[in-house]
């Protein structure tokens, strides 16, 4: 049954009513979001408009505007799609180096192992989030992607803890002698054989991680080490909540991007929990 | 077990020299050093340079590290240009005011995750199960800053129950039960917003672990011998999953570290959060190395403690 | 010549210890082995766990590294040079357990033709072609190229691992307790079968095992193996009917017999035994509880028989 892992997956979501009502959901809304913002002029969003300061919603502007007079609605859009992109983009660079690192000391064990678990050792011990605060601080030319290498970095070792320990299982199994025996080399094998047969694993972890990332990503622009200004960002609107004012008086700039984080991590994880329980087999559903 | 204690103190020196090597590159990367702001901006070059000659600032790395971390040990962590003050005592104002937060958000996240994860770990499958794990589902998801800004807002400015900033009320005197009140009233809406959040996971902890031991062959055989319900609970289920949990407060810290600089930003509660992001913010680079190597020592130290803790309760993690 | 020899050959494994992990001794999995496998004939190496006879068959293949010793596969030896492309393809080996040994995630035309793509390079049609042939070589019908190996039983599955060991058309295979993992009834099967292509396709075979019935029933000559060393070596009838050394005996001693008549008789002769292998332990095992070199007895007779004088 092993081979229709996916299906297996897909069976879970499909059982767990949450968990399929959350994947619709986020699909609509990456459909939507991505959709919509081809049509809006973001050059004219983010341009400041002194004689609209902090409007309440209206027909005109449906979320009102923020400080700058700029219309939130369309922001909570443009953010949504920058926190999405930025989400999975991160998600995807930190997982092929955890996948990478995992896989490889796992498959080889040894002084291979010992080395990778050294350096990741060392990764585990940083205060992650202060350090790449101060990195956001001081690195030149920051832009998009410096932003994602710099998430990255730090992200890796937790999708490499638990493949390593995957891939030490699954090298005790003889199929590997087998493909050795049949003249595959270490990296055939670790691709071709190995990979496959943690694939599921990946994608619950991936899935898992996606959320976390989004959530970390609108947590450091809240602070104000995220995007810049002029890529506005969900936590970018959520940071206008730092002014007393705003977030006493004006919930229509902070309230809805606020909102959807909470939402959209949470039907991300619904997704996720549902794929973890499929893994294993004790707490499956279906 | 001494073997392991030794090895786990001994692994913790080189961990400790390698984050402070990196600090030390990444203060070495920030703009402004030393000299920032201490200088008055109409003197020369030619005396700015002799003044860096002078403290050093043109030696080699590794001179430069060695007395940076001979220094540290005499407790010397250098001076604030913004505060124009050692960053000791600055660090020392703060350092008080987010321990006690600490403290306070450890001990409600044991207050709700133990009695929560009893209760869905015991009646598994029930409403009140369901309602608890929804409810750490919900909270496994939310980020902490969203969480926090949403209590304020609702608790601290909607409802007026809570102060919404600062950590005492201004004017009353130190020393006082009427201080020592204000100050846990100021501590309580921050520290409840990050332990609804932290203690999500030892729930979920808790009510697993509790539903496993259900099933395992001494509960039955206790079943079995006519052995009371309740007391199967006590001596046998409950004993056997909360002595992990207790292990678990070392792991926090890191958490608690990462969620103080949102919370003390949020709350505008004057921590070493708050003080590292306003440092970060004026370039006052001193005081932000010397929090980061604090916070990640706090860290290393709070690994090691539970490790530690884990591996008397439970003496197969020794073997790893 | 002989096809395979083994010279003395020794694979250690490292233990750790203590704070730094460092090597505090090893475990000598297999100690001073010296054997030969002539071209056609089976070779059964039986013992009990832990006496070695895996690793020896591994450490042929390459699967755990080499200690010491030398192995000559057809006369070259395999330690000093690296094994070459030719030689390697020349040694195959067939898995104990046929669940694990098939990637679950493979088609059966993606397992069989693994070898295939790592050394000969074929047209789609030429490979698809080459393992329905293997296919039906060992019984399965064609339509399994597409299936995955969880749709067949233990037997056929074991199959499935044959055909992937004979893909490459070699000349000594090492069956490692190819059946131990199947149902009684199953196992003459795969084993009657065994002989067949080793009679069609002029194979040698190294055949690990702990069972004395299959040993009795496949092998030409027989090595018994106990902690790391030779105890024993002769034909197969030999070893049965004339056991020398006491834990040969012994091991002889164990086969059930199924006739009921003579179950006292044969509770007594165990019990006898027994009480020889435990009276002459240090007789017949060193000071390390090792047992001595091999001593010819009669042509084509070993056996690990204690002093000079016998």
């Amino acid at each position: 049954m092993e081979h229709s892992g996916f299906r297996i997956l897909w069976r879970e979501i499909v059982r767990d009513k949450l968990a399929l009502i959350s994947l619709i959901f986020f699909m609509m809304m990456v459909a939507f979001v991505f959709g919509i913002s081809l049509f809006l002029d973001e050059s004219e969003i983010v341009t400041v408009d002194l004689f609209a300061i902090h409007e309440p919603p209206s027909s005109q502007f449906w979320l009102g505007t923020d400080y700058g007079g700029r219309d939130v609605f369309g922001q909570l859009i443009i953010g949504t799609r920058n926190s999405l992109s930025i989400g999975i983009l991160v998600t995807l660079i930190s997982g092929i180096v955890g996948i990478t690192m995992g896989v490889v000391s796992g498959y080889f064990g040894g002084t291979v192992d010992n080395i990778l678990m050294r350096i990741l050792d060392f990764f585990m011990i940083l205060p992650t989030l202060m350090i790449v605060i101060v990195f956001v601080s001081i690195v030149p030319n920051y832009g998009v992607m410096s932003f994602s290498l710099i998430m990255s970095v730090f992200l890796w070792m937790g999708i490499a803890r638990l493949i390593r320990s995957k891939a030490l299982q699954e090298k005790e199994l003889d199929y590997v002698n087998a493909s050795k025996t049949a003249g595959s080399s270490h990296l055939k094998i670790i691709f071709k054989q190995v990979l496959p047969n943690i694939s599921s694993l990946i994608i619950v972890t991936m899935t898992l991680n996606l959320a976390a990332n989004i959530g970390l990503e609108s947590g450091l622009s809240f602070l104000g080490f995220g995007f810049p200004e002029s890529t506005p960002s969900l936590g970018t609107l959520v940071s206008y909540a730092r002014n007393p004012q705003t977030l006493e008086y004006r919930w229509w700039i902070w309230l809805p991007a606020s909102l959807l984080i909470l939402i959209l991590m949470l039907s991300i994880n619904n997704v996720g929990q549902a794929l973890k329980r499929a893994t294993d087999a004790k707490q499956r559903r279906g | 077990m001494w073997t392991f204690t030794f090895r786990r103190v001994l692994i913790m020196i080189p961990q400790i020299l390698l984050l402070s090597i990196v600090i030390f590159f990444l203060a070495k990367m920030m703009p402004g050093d030393a000299l920032t702001g201490l200088i008055d901006p109409n003197i020369g070059p030619e005396a700015i340079e002799a003044q860096r000659e002078k403290l050093g600032l043109n030696d080699p790395w590794h001179v430069q590290y060695w007395n940076w971390i001979t220094n540290l040990f005499q407790g010397d962590l250098g001076q604030s240009f913004q505060h124009k003050l050692p960053v000791t005592e600055i660090i020392n104002q703060r350092l008080w005011n987010t321990f006690w937060l600490s403290v306070l958000t450890l001990i409600l996240t044991y207050l709700i995750a133990i009695p929560l994860g009893l209760i869905s770990g015991r009646y598994n499958d029930t409403i009140s199960d369901r309602i608890i794990t929804g409810y750490t589902y919900i909270g496994f998801a939310a980020p902490v800053f969203i969480f926090a800004l949403l209590m304020l807002f609702i608790f601290g400015f909607q409802l007026g129950w809570f102060p919404t900033g600062g950590s005492v009320t201004p004017g009353t005197v130190p020393g006082t039960w009427s201080f020592f009140l204000s100050k846990v009233y100021h501590m309580l809406l921050p520290a409840l917003s990050m332990a609804l959040i932290t203690t999500v996971s030892t729930v979920q902890y808790l009510r697993s672990e509790i539903i496993d031991t259900k099933q395992k062959d001494f509960v039955l055989l206790a079943r079995s011998k006519g052995v009371s319900e309740t007391r199967i609970y006590r001596k046998h289920i409950f004993r056997n999953s909360l002595l992990p949990i207790a292990a678990f407060f070392g792991y926090e810290i890191s958490g608690l570290i990462g969620g103080s600089i949102f919370i003390e930003n949020i709350f505008s509660y004057p921590g070493i959060g708050q003080l590292f992001l306003s440092s970060l913010m004026q370039r006052d680079t001193s005081v932000v190395t010397a929090l980061v190597l604090l916070f990640g020592i706090a860290s290393i130290l709070g690994t090691l403690i539970s490790d530690l803790i884990l591996s008397i309760v439970d003496p197969r993690i020794r073997m790893k | 010549m002989a096809l395979l020899k083994l010279e003395d050959l020794h694979v250690h494994f490292p233990i750790r210890s203590g704070v730094f992990k460092r090597i505090v001794g090893h475990v000598k999995a297999v100690n001073g082995v010296s054997l030969e496998l002539k071209s056609g004939e089976t070779y059964g190496l039986v013992g009990e766990s832990g006496s070695g006879k895996t690793t020896t068959g591994r450490a042929v293949i390459g699967l755990n590294e080499i200690t010491s010793g030398k192995v000559f596969y057809a006369g070259k030896n395999l330690i000093e040079k690296k094994r070459t492309k030719e030689l390697r393809r020349e040694i195959q080996m067939i898995f104990q357990d046929p669940y694990s040994s098939l990637n679950p995630k493979k088609r059966v035309l993606d397992i069989i033709a693994e070898p295939l793509r790592n050394f000969e390079s074929l047209t789609k049609q030429e490979e698809q072609k080459r393992v329905q042939q293997l296919l039906s070589q060992v019984g399965l019908s064609q339509k399994s190229i597409a299936k995955y190996p969880h749709e067949f039983s233990g037997g056929q599955r074991q199959r499935i691992g044959i055909a992937r060991a004979i893909a490459l058309q070699p000349k000594l295979i090492i069956a490692d307790e190819p059946v131990s993992a199947l149902d009684v009834s199953v196992q003459a099967q795969v084993l009657n079968f065994m002989k067949d292509l080793q009679k069609e396709l002029n194979l040698t075979y190294l055949l690990i095992s702990h069972d004395l019935g299959i040993i009795r029933h496949m092998c030409d000559r027989i090595g018994i193996m106990y902690k790391g060393r030779l105890v024993e070596e002769a034909t197969a009838k030999e070893i049965y009917e004339n056991p020398q050394h006491i834990y040969t005996k012994r091991l002889i001693s164990s086969i059930p017999d199924i006739d009921p008549k003579n179950r006292g008789k044969m509770m007594a002769l165990r019990e006898e035994v027994k009480r020889d292998f435990d009276e002459k332990y240090n007789q017949y095992f060193d000071e390390n509880g090792l047992a001595y070199d091999l001593k010819a007895i009669a042509a084509d007779h070993f056996a690990a028989l204690p002093g000079e004088g016998q």
